[in-house]
Order: structure tokens, then sequence, then C-alpha cells
């Protein structure tokens, strides 16, 4: 044979020997081991998508929404890829972003090559402008909020946590969200997201209340842990901040949606083993109408002076307004906040339910009603007014000359002299009873956080103290809420009322704890305030609403002289109350009828014309 | 014989049909797996499904084909070293005005193609050697294949440059088997062998790149150098196209029916694995059995042909194609690490199809024009 066939013969020989090798490899891989491969490709994964609830509105009285749950768009740094690169698909135009030493593969959308891809640049000057022009800041500040945010987060990942970064903006307008979707390269660092918010339709109403929602911070996944909620299921969901918000978190967050799905490899779903729904957060409907509320901070705001107003309907002990002044706005709080903080008035109170204060003549009509009760006070026995209460040692002034007074002007007029020689003849431990039945001295039962103020124990009120807390001086302390509280029970004819501010969530009020007819002499004492012509209540513009009320003027000694804490509690109309309120001004040189009479008329003129147009 | 249709009678006549049919089916197969792998329809509905577009570049480079067999392949040969400055200019050019991506710098752009150079710089290569070697008769000795591989390893070197491994290394087989056809005695070829493993760790270490470095690390069992997201895709591609030719078995899961096992990247390189997985080994069977005959009517037509440069011709196209399929099946099937080659007339891709035309044309234009013979003997001797 010719030389150089042979070497061509041989040559082909050794490639063919070759492919005889791989040809072995496949037939090893497709005979003998086949049966391996088959579960492989066969094999199905389980995967579990964890669906997040949607958390449940809060509504006032008449359905409004307060709070709720909306779709919008964070903005959120891209971790490591600081200098991150885009890239657009050259056949479909979807773009994607990779770190800056990655390259595009393969389109996820079309499946061109990634030689297919261009990179979209932007000269430096230009990035961020679109951003910075709709939050109103300069590009620059725009970076240095994304290095900032990268720092708190390394910082935070030091610590051990794995929460995420945080977001650069929240809540970005959704031509914004468009934009940085369809121009990823001009905001470099940057990505948009879908997110949920919780949105306050009505930030300035009601904050202490509502309160405020938003992304969870570093305890809530422990917090929830036990309803179900794993780590990154909270991060991924708004959780309560404070007020309601925060204490009805577990009612509001709902239960997570479960779907256990398997899926071949090529990732198709063969089977769905649960398919659990998520279950929405409950819808909170408040027992508060909006815009009896909004009168009442309008009408308190009015009075020039930090204090509370609560107003009950008597029959059912639901909350009809809560108002404390002063307030802040939600919307704004972020921004605000150190100087709410440093604020001497204190404005993240809720006068209405946190701060006891001495009540002053108002506690008079429990002095009454413990006396009657106790048979120590005789409706037609008289006591005689010198303007002062006088025994060896021991003066206590009066805030007139009343001369002869029984009950009924002694309420009018509100007489300390009556009222602690009343005190002393029943003792310390009737007055406790009544304050007890009253439910002073502990918590209503509200819904959010309360103080529970102090009341007259034996122990304590002997003598001089005694005769102090008769009227409301010494060592009493109520909150407005109580106050509204007694004023209802008077009110509705003796049944305790037990104050709600969540519709349908507590008892009605309970069998009546007085005699109607010692009940009566009190009422008409109240009445006597507003429409007698010495009552401490009259021409305050409360008589056109047929009131009842009971004014309270505590003094204060402070360095700038004597202030005084205003009160007035009441109900309306007298022959068949449908409302009862309290109303409370702190540090006010004015006198409890003067200052506060104006608030609860001019929310109970707003009263009137809700009830008349059909308010329930 | 006048006009055209006794031309082309001619023409025919000339023709290796065997090779024709071979090719044929090949392409044909290449068609029909592409839309096994990427579907009937194209998903995103508005561009022309793969295997319409592959069909339409088929017809394009068939077309081409037969171009170039009205050429006669001597003309081609004269012209050989100019054909490879322009090889090598094209290929220096593209490195500075080519277009990137997966960060390497392959491609021309040219407006409706893109035009890829490493894949014409390998048929070059070709008729280059077989232009340098024909008449010769000194790469018996040492000294004598200095030229050859001088003529190989410049091209080479600009395409590892690009960075494509693959098709640099492809030249290494189309120039061992020309000399060693011309020649060249085995002992100096398993010397150099020898040496250009010796070789390799240098340029393992100052010339290749470090993502070539790591392929060939994991391809000996080394994956430390990798971050663990590099290290998942290539072993998710390993295994996932391993997993599909396994589970084909002897009968295959048949042609468009069945969930696939999803291999990346499955209608270009990996098409292998398609075949593998859809008919089982009875397909790949069938592939090396067109395969190998393939390459046995190449051999035929390499010893009929007496011409030297057009014995050469043929020999570098048969190393060519058997190289070619060789390590695009070794990869595909784990026995040889990923480089990116396509398989000769099967995958889908305009470039590699229009090559691997233009490749086989050469050989059937040498089978065309048997009775040039102007060397008094072989070469070999």
């Amino acid at each position: 044979m010719n030389p150089v066939t042979r070497r061509i013969r041989i040559l082909v020989l050794a490639l063919l020997l070759l492919h005889a090798v791989v040809l072995v490899r496949v037939f090893a891989m497709q005979v003998f081991m086949s049966s391996r491969f088959i579960d492989e490709a066969e094999r199905q994964t389980h995967r579990t998508r964890r669906l997040v609830p949607r958390r449940g509105p809060i509504l006032d009285r008449a359905g409004r929404v307060l709070a709720s749950e909306e779709p919008g768009y964070h903005v959120l740094p891209w971790i490591g890829r600081r200098d991150s690169r885009v890239w657009r698909c050259g056949r479909c135009l979807r773009t994607v972003t990779l770190g800056a030493r990655t390259l595009p593969r393969k389109c996820r959308g079309c499946g061109a090559p990634g030689e297919r891809f261009d990179e979209l640049t932007v000269p430096r000057p230009e990035r961020y402008a679109g951003i910075a022009r709709h939050v109103d800041l300069t590009p620059e500040e725009i970076e240095d909020l994304i290095e900032r945010t990268l720092t708190r987060y390394e910082e935070r990942k030091e610590r051990g946590s794995l929460r995420g970064p945080d977001p650069v903006l929240q809540d970005v307008p959704l031509e914004l969200a468009r934009e940085m979707h369809l121009h990823p390269e001009r905001t470099p660092g940057l990505r948009i997201v879908g997110a949920r918010l919780r949105y306050n339709h009505h930030p300035a109403v009601m904050p202490h209340l509502v309160g405020s929602a938003g992304l969870a911070r570093e305890r809530d996944p422990e917090r929830l842990a036990p309803l179900g909620f794993r780590l990154f299921d909270v991060y991924r969901m708004t959780v309560g901040h404070s007020g309601l918000e925060k204490i009805l978190d577990e009612r509001l967050v709902g239960r997570m949606g479960i779907q256990e799905v398997v899926v071949d490899h090529a990732g198709i779903v063969v089977h769905t083993s649960r398919d659990d729904e998520p279950v929405p957060g409950d819808t909170v409907r408040l027992t508060i109408d909006l815009e009896l509320q909004r009168e009442a901070e309008r009408a308190l705001d009015g009075c020039g002076y930090s204090g509370a107003f609560v107003a009950i309907d008597p029959s059912t002990g639901e909350i009809l307004a809560m108002a404390t002044a002063p307030r802040y706005d939600i919307a704004t709080l972020g921004k605000e906040y150190e100087r709410l903080a440093a604020d001497p008035a204190k404005p993240f109170q809720n006068r209405a339910t946190s701060t006891p204060a001495t009540p002053g003549s108002v506690f008079k009509v429990v002095t009454a009603l413990a006396g009657l009760e106790a048979g120590t006070i005789d409706p037609r026995h008289t006591v005689h007014c010198t303007g002062a209460f006088v025994r060896p040692g021991l003066s206590i002034g009066c805030n007139g000359v009343h001369g002869d007074v029984d009950l009924l002007e002694a309420l009018e007029r509100s007489c300390n002299v009556y009222f602690i020689e009343a005190g002393i003849a029943m003792g310390a431990l009737a007055l406790e009873k009544t304050c007890l039945l009253l439910g002073l001295g502990a918590p209503t039962g509200l819904q959010v956080a309360e103080a529970s103020g102090s009341i007259p124990s034996e122990e304590r009120c002997r003598g001089f103290a005694l005769a102090m807390v008769s009227f409301g001086q010494g060592r009493v302390a109520t909150t407005p809420v109580q106050m509204a509280r007694v004023a209802a029970t008077i009110a509705n004819g003796g049944r305790l009322v037990h104050p709600s501010l969540i519709v349908g969530e507590r008892p009605r009020p309970g069998p009546p704890l007085f005699d109607r007819a010692n009940l009566d002499l009190v009422r008409d004492g109240m009445y006597a305030v507003v429409h007698g012509r010495r009552g401490t209540a009259h021409r305050v513009g409360l008589t056109t609403f047929s009131a009842a009320a009971k004014t309270g003027t505590a003094e204060r000694t402070t360095a700038e002289g004597g202030l005084n804490n205003a009160w007035l509690i009441g109900y309306a109309p007298h022959h068949d109350p449908t409302v009862a309120f309290a109303c409370y001004v702190e540090m006010t040189p004015g006198h409890g009828g003067k200052v506060c009479g104006p608030v609860v008329a001019r929310w109970l003129a707003a009263w009137k014309r809700w009830r008349d147009g059909g308010g329930r | 014989m006048t006009g055209l249709g006794g031309r082309i009678r001619g023409a025919v006549h000339g023709l290796d049909r065997r090779i024709v049919i071979l090719v044929s089916l090949l392409a044909i197969l290449g068609v029909l797996f592409i839309m096994s792998a990427s579907g009937a329809a194209n998903p995103d509905g508005t561009s022309q499904p793969f295997w319409l577009r592959q069909l339409r570049w088929l017809l394009l480079s068939g077309l081409a084909l037969v171009g170039l067999l009205t050429v006669p392949y001597r003309w081609v040969v004269e012209r050989a070293y100019l054909l490879y400055g322009l090889g090598i200019l094209s290929l220096v050019a593209v490195l500075f005005l080519g277009r990137s991506s997966h960060g390497s710098t392959r491609w021309f752009s040219l407006g409706v193609m893109d035009v890829q150079p490493s894949e014409f710089a390998k048929i070059i290569l070709i008729v280059t050697l077989a232009r340098y070697i024909r008449f010769r008769r000194s790469q018996r000795t040492m000294k004598g294949l200095v030229g050859p591989f001088v003529l190989t390893l410049v091209p080479m070197a600009l395409i590892l440059k690009q960075p494509d491994l693959g098709t640099a290394l492809l030249m290494l087989p189309i120039l061992f088997a020309m000399v060693y056809v011309a020649g060249a005695r085995a002992r100096h070829l398993a010397l150099i062998v020898v040496l250009g493993v010796a070789a390799m760790v240098p340029v393992y270490h100052l010339v290749l790149k470090s993502y070539q470095q790591r392929r060939i690390d994991v391809f000996l069992g080394d994956d430390s150098g990798l971050s663990r997201i590099e290290r998942r895709d290539i072993f998710y591609h390993n295994q996932q196209a391993a997993i599909a030719v396994g589970s084909g078995g002897i009968f295959g899961k048949g042609l468009l029916t069945g969930s696939p096992v999803r291999v990346p990247e499955s209608q270009t390189d990996f098409i292998f694995v398609v075949i593998a997985e859809r008919w089982g080994f009875l397909g790949v069977f069938f592939l090396f059995g067109i395969q190998a005959a393939l390459l046995l009517a190449l051999m035929d037509l390499a010893a009929r042909t007496r011409e030297p440069s057009g014995k050469l011709l043929v020999v570098g196209v048969l190393a060519l194609f058997g190289g070619q399929f060789l390590v695009n099946v070794a990869m595909t099937v784990g026995l040889a690490p990923i480089t990116g080659l396509t398989l000769p007339f099967v995958s889908y891709g305009g470039s590699s199809l229009l090559s691997s035309m233009v490749a086989v044309g050469f050989a059937l234009n040498v089978g065309m024009r048997p009775d040039f013979v102007l060397a008094r003997r072989d070469f070999g001797d």
C-alpha cells in the first residue's frame, strides 16, 4: 500500500478509535447507568411559597378608612453592586442589572445569547437627576443617602442581623418607579421594588389612638414568630409601630398563606400538596366617629392649653371622641421626632388616658353619691358655709361664702365646706367603696395603654387628708376617661359603663349600682350647675343642649403662681342622656366652667348636628 | 457539452455523492433537534423560531458552497498566503474593533449577521498548510516541522487572546494530521506532544485568562478557585447534561414528547445532549454512524486524490470534522472541559454552519477535480 494512504488510514483509524471511546462512554451512561439518571430526571422537588397576608384596615364608627395597606414602591440599594452595570437585550429590549464584573449570559426573556446585550451607560452628571427631582434632593445627596443606607446595613450585619438594607427612599411616586424601571442605568446602585405601604388617611387626627405602622423593626420578627411568621415574612410586611396599630398588631397582621408544590426538573408544577390562601388581617372598626373626633380636637385646640376631651355613649360605653392636645402628625413624625420629643408640652402623651390629675370639684359628685348611699347625707339638711372650713389647727378655704346650703345648692355652687362635712361624716371607707364601684383607681379597660390614677383609702385618708379628698383635692387623681365613665354611669341610671374604642368588643353597662332616688338627687344638682342662676357652669353655652354638668378647678401651685387644672364632666340631654363627656384642661389661669364650658359647648353643637343628621 | 445545463451535469457527476448525502443527513438532523430543543414556535412569538432560522442559514450556506465549487480549489491554494495574511489581519482587527460579549471579543458586526473570523481562520489554516507542505519533504526532520508549527501557532495565539480556547486548540489536530500524512515521523510528533504538555505549565500561568485556568482546574477536579455561584453553574450545566443523556436510555424519550431535562444552550453547543435524550443510544449510534461514514468517505477521497495540495486539504478537513465532533461530544458527556465548540452541521448558528459548509466545499472541490497531477509522485513516496 502506498505509504501516504497508509498514514491516512492510520489517522482515520486513530480518530475512529477516539470516537469509539466516547461512544462507549455514552453507551455506559445510557444503558448501564440509565436508571439512575432517569430517577434524577424524574426527581421531584418540593417548593414552598409563603404568601404574606394583607394587613387589616382600621375604620371609624361610620366605616371611613383611617388606615389601610396599599401597594407602592420603595427604592432599595443593590447590596454589593454599588458600581452595577446595566445591559439591554438587543432582541427583546429587556434590561438586566449586574455586578461590575459579571457579563450577561442569556436573556431571560427571549433566550437571546449574551453577545446580543449592549451596555447602557449614562454620563455621571446625569445620574440620579430624575430621582433627585422627585424627592427634592441633589444627586450628591442621593449618593450620600445610598452610602449611609449601606453603611447602616453593614453595621447591622456585623451584629448578626439578617435584616436586609432599608429603603433609600420609601413610598416613591409611580412616575418615579416607572422611570427607574425603564432606565435603570440612570440610577446605578439603586433598584425599585414593589412594596406594601401602610397609609394613615388622616394622619393628623387622633395620632395617639390609631398610631403608625410600616416596615418591620429589629424586634418584630421575634414578636410575630408565635403567629407563624418567619423572619423574612416579617420583613416583607407592614407591622405596627405605635397606638392601636401596635396594640392590635396580632389581629391586624392576618395569617400567612403557604403553598407547597412539587415541581419536576423542568420547574413545572406536577402536584400541589398544600394551598392555604393567606388570611387578611381583621378589619378593626373604632367606636370613634371621625367627624366628632375632629370637632373635639378643634374645640380643645380652641382653648389654647394642653388637655383632653372624652365623649361616651352612656347606653353602650362606646367612646365617640377622645381628643388630646397637643398632638403631632403621623405623616411627618419621622422628620419631626427630635423636636416633638424635646417639646416641654409632651405631645406624645395621651392626656385622655395616661395622665391622672387631681380632679378638684368634679369629684364632689362622687362624694355626694357616696354620702347618699351610705345614708350620712340628708338632702334636706343644710350646712352653714362661712367661706372656710375651720377646725382647731386646720383651716380650708371655700370658693366663696355660701351661707346655709343643702345638697342641691352645694353641688350647684360647688361648696367645699359642705362636702368636707359630708366626707368626714361618712368616713374614707364609704368614699373608697363608691370610687371602686365607679371604676376609679383602675384602668377602665380600654384597648390602649391607661394609667390607674389613685383613690382615697381608709389607711391613707384620715383627718386633713380625708377632708381634702372629699372635695377632690389631695390624694386623689383621675384620668379624663375615668371621669367620663363616672359621668356616663350617672347619666344612664347608675349602670357602670365599660368604655370601648372598638365596636362590639366590651360588655354593655351592668346592672344599676345605686339607688335611683340618690342618683336623681345628684343629677338634679348637676342640672342646677348648668341651669341654676348661680351654677358654676351657667352661661357657658351648655343650656341649649339641656346638659347637666359639674365643674372642677384644682389648684396647682407652681413657680409661675396659681394655675389650675380645669375640669368639666356631664351629660346631655338631662332627661334622656345620649352622651356623657369629660373635659380636662391643664395649667390654665381660668376656672373649670369658664375654660372647659366653651370646649364642651362647641363639641355638643357638632354632636347635635351629627345626631340630627342620623348619626349613631 | 455546452451551456449551463451541461456544465451543471458535469459538476454533479464529479460530486462525491456519499459526502453530500452524509452532510445533508447531519444538517437535517440538526434542524430536527433544534426544533425539538427550542420548540416549533418561539416563545416570544415575534421573531422566527430557531429551527426556521437554521433552515435559512442552511440555504444560504448551501448556496455559498455551490458558489465555492465553481472556483477550482487550486486557484484558492495558489492564493493561500494572501488569504493567510488577510486572516491574520482580521484576527488582529477583531481584537480592537470587534464586538465583545461574555468577556471575549470574537465578532465583527456586519449589520445582518455577526462574523466570527476564528471560524474561517481554521479553514484558511488548512489551505495554507496544504500550500506550504504540498511539495516539501522536509517535515521528516524536526527542523522541517518548524514552518508548519509557526504557521499554526500565530493564528492560534491570536484566537487564544480573544479568548476562544476551543477553536484555538482545534488547530492542533489539523496541524498534526496534515504533517503526519505529509510524512512527519511519529516519534517527532510524540516528542512535540510531550514538550507541548510540559510547556502547558507556563502557558497555563502566563497566557491563559483566569476563567480559562479555572475551567481546566474544574475539569481536573479542582473547583476551589471558583465562586459559589460559578461552581453551581458549572456543576449544574454538567449535571443537567449528564441527566439528559443518561435518562435517554436505549430508545430515548421521543422527539417532541415528554418533559425534557433543562440543559442550558441546548440548541447550540449542547445539541448532542438533545439527540441523546430524545432518540436514546440508538440515535447516538446513528449519529456516530454518519460521522464515521463521513470520515471514511473523506479518507477514501484523500487516498484517491493524487494532487498533493488537494490530498492535504481533504486530510485537514477530515481532522477538523473529526476533532470538533470528538471534543464537542466529549464535553457534553463530561470527558472534556466545556470549551464552547459546536457540533459540525448539527448545532444551531450561522457562522458555524457556514464555516463547516465551506470546509466540506473544499473537500468536494478536490473530489470534482481529480485530474491535476503535477507532482511526479506523492510527497510520501
